[in-house]
């Protein structure tokens, strides 16, 4: 009679340890984090900026189109890491049910158009291991799983983050 | 325990068989309503299956600016027709920006017989991907290779019965017959591709020499598989990029155009839209039919509560036979599941039928592929059906089994 209640008892001691374990070193992570902080990207940011207000004053150059700001690189310490991040989802690839295989993960809607688009290194490009239904665009959700860092043509602003998911839910 | 559950089926079989006019009527209302049933489900899972089967691997869809659903539609369903069309300069200069890997050119407008003509480049053959990233495949044949060579899909073939190195009309505008054709300039099929179940299945591919050809216009001679040949313009783009994460650039960059007014929209996001729209029609056609199947129960709950009079001497029959009010009330129980599994089947077959039959129809007007064969919901359905069929007929049993015992054998009718 004893054995099992014991049995059941460590089993639950270990289930309980490894979920805090599992959420200890998932780090939880926010789009400024993505940014590093050396004063080229921080001059960057602000250059930025500016642009932001030349187009609210409608002077000549504000016809030019808001570019996507020249990557400022990768936060390189993330490469790695498990994290969790939250963020709007940008589908790309659908499985045959109509369920998101990838997407980009970015700080606003990504049909935000009042926005110059976000940065390479402020969208995520996400893959999933297994199709996950995305209920609306327009809402929120928490991405889980391996952040990687990527450097590959650096000069086109691609130099982004790929994040293997592991699981994701809605932000509430 | 077997043999009395077989002979209660066949002694329900035997009294449905002398009702056999209600029993059909009855039998025919289920069939109907799980028929809907089961096809407004197969049409939504198909519908899904084909539009996200249609598009892989491309990052941006360009043309003209208009909605993006529209420019999803038109550009890689073939569906609906286009706005306007973007001038070969523009298409050049976004193929040439730096986070391009590769670009497809799509010239539309045209038909073969009710088939809708393709004008693109061999890149086409090169970079179109569908369902799940694979790549188009011949056949037979071979791409194009003069400006009059034309490459099918599998249904176009097989519906025309066409072979390579047969020659073909090709025909101004998108109708099944026109009569602005261009008897001067034959085509003929130099290959024909692999079935994909997408709409390239249904699609006549040319050369953009092609469809110059076609509007009288004067094209070089010579291998059009590898040319530069510049039209005047296309109707919509397919881009591919180096890097996804530049998508929003170049969105961004196309979106705000100066020289003309023209979109770029994501595939992916614009799929989202549509499903988003086609939810509300969906909840609302699967709650239609399921009121339907709940009338269809209700017919049947109907015509076993209105026989139960006129089958009280029946009844009392088999109780003096030696049935106890107990067998009376599985007796009907067994009528009921007798009528729902009857009805469940007929309607699913009626699906199949209905399915044969439209399925040509459904891939060219609404570019839906139907597949045949039951589902896993189809036997959720049967099941349910009779489920509630039994459930709700026990209603009907429960009278029965009181009368049985009420009843003497001198029943007045």
């Amino acid at each position: 009679m004893r054995t099992p209640v014991r049995w059941l008892m460590t089993a639950f001691l270990l289930l309980a340890l490894t979920s805090s374990f599992a959420a200890d070193d998932m780090r939880v992570l926010n789009w400024p984090d993505l940014l590093p902080d050396d004063p080229a990207a921080l001059s960057e940011l602000s250059g930025q900026g500016s642009q932001a207000t030349q187009l609210f004053e409608h002077d000549e150059s504000s016809t030019a189109i808001p570019d996507q700001p020249q990557s400022v690189g990768v936060v390189d310490e993330l490469n790695g890491e498990r994290v969790l991040l939250p963020g709007f989802v940008v589908p790309l690839e659908l499985a045959d049910n109509g369920k998101v295989t990838e997407f980009l993960l970015v700080p606003y809607v990504g049909a935000c158009i009042h926005y110059p688009p976000p940065p390479a290194n402020q969208i995520v490009y996400v893959v999933l291991p297994k199709p996950v239904e995305v209920d609306s665009l327009w809402l929120p959700y928490w991405v889980a799983g391996e952040l990687r860092t990527e450097l590959r043509e650096s000069d086109l602003g691609s130099a982004g983050y790929t994040l293997a998911a592991e699981y994701m839910e809605l932000y509430e | 325990m077997l043999h009395s559950l077989f002979s209660t089926l066949s002694l329900a079989g035997k009294s449905l068989l002398n009702r056999r006019a209600t029993a059909l009527l009855t039998v025919m209302s289920i069939a109907v309503s799980v028929a809907l049933l089961s096809a407004v489900e197969r049409v939504r899972t198909d519908a899904q299956t084909s539009f996200s089967n249609t598009i892989s691997g491309t990052d941006l869809i360009i043309g003209a600016r208009s909605g993006e659903l529209n420019l999803l539609l038109y550009s890689v369903f073939r569906i609906g027709s286009p706005t306007n069309s973007i001038s070969w300069e523009s298409f050049r200069e976004i193929s040439e920006r730096r986070e391009v890997a590769w670009t497809i050119p799509l010239s539309l407008g045209d038909a073969h017989r009710g088939f809708r003509v393709v004008g693109t480049n061999t890149d086409y053959f090169e970079h179109y991907r569908y369902a799940d990233k694979r790549l188009l495949e011949f056949a037979s044949g071979r791409g194009f290779v003069t400006a009059t060579d034309a490459v099918i899909g599998a249904e176009v073939a097989a519906e025309l019965g066409y072979a390579v190195g047969d020659s073909i009309v090709v025909s101004h505008g998108l109708g099944n017959v026109s009569f602005v054709t261009h008897d001067d300039n034959p085509f003929s099929v130099s290959g024909i591709l692999a079935p994909t179940g997408t709409p390239v299945d249904r699609s006549v591919h040319v050369s953009l020499e092609g469809i110059d050809v076609m509007h009288g216009i004067d094209v070089p001679d010579g291998d059009v598989s590898n040319s530069d040949y510049a039209p005047q313009d296309i109707t919509a783009a397919l881009v591919g990029l180096n890097s996804r994460v530049a998508i929003f650039t170049l969105q961004r960059f196309i979106n705000e155009y100066d020289t003309e007014p023209l979109m770029a929209v994501i595939p992916g996001v614009a799929l989202q839209q549509l499903w988003g729209l086609i939810g509300v029609a969906e909840t609302a056609l699967f709650g239609v039919s399921a009121m339907v199947v709940l009338a269809g129960v209700l017919g049947l709950l109907t015509t076993l509560l209105v026989s139960l009079n006129e089958r009280r001497r029946e009844m009392a029959v088999l109780r003096s036979v030696g049935a106890r009010p107990a067998h009376v009330f599985i007796l009907l129980l067994t009528e009921a599941a007798i009528l729902g599994l009857a009805g469940g089947l007929t309607g699913l077959a009626m699906v199949q039928a209905a399915v044969i039959a439209a399925r040509s129809w459904a891939q060219t007007e609404v570019g839906i592929q139907l597949g045949i064969g039951f589902r896993p919901f189809d036997l959720y359905i049967l099941a349910g059906i009779v489920v509630l069929s039994i459930v709700t007929s026990c209603i009907p049993a429960w009278r029965a089994y009181r009368n049985s015992l009420a009843d003497g054998l001198t029943v007045r009718v």
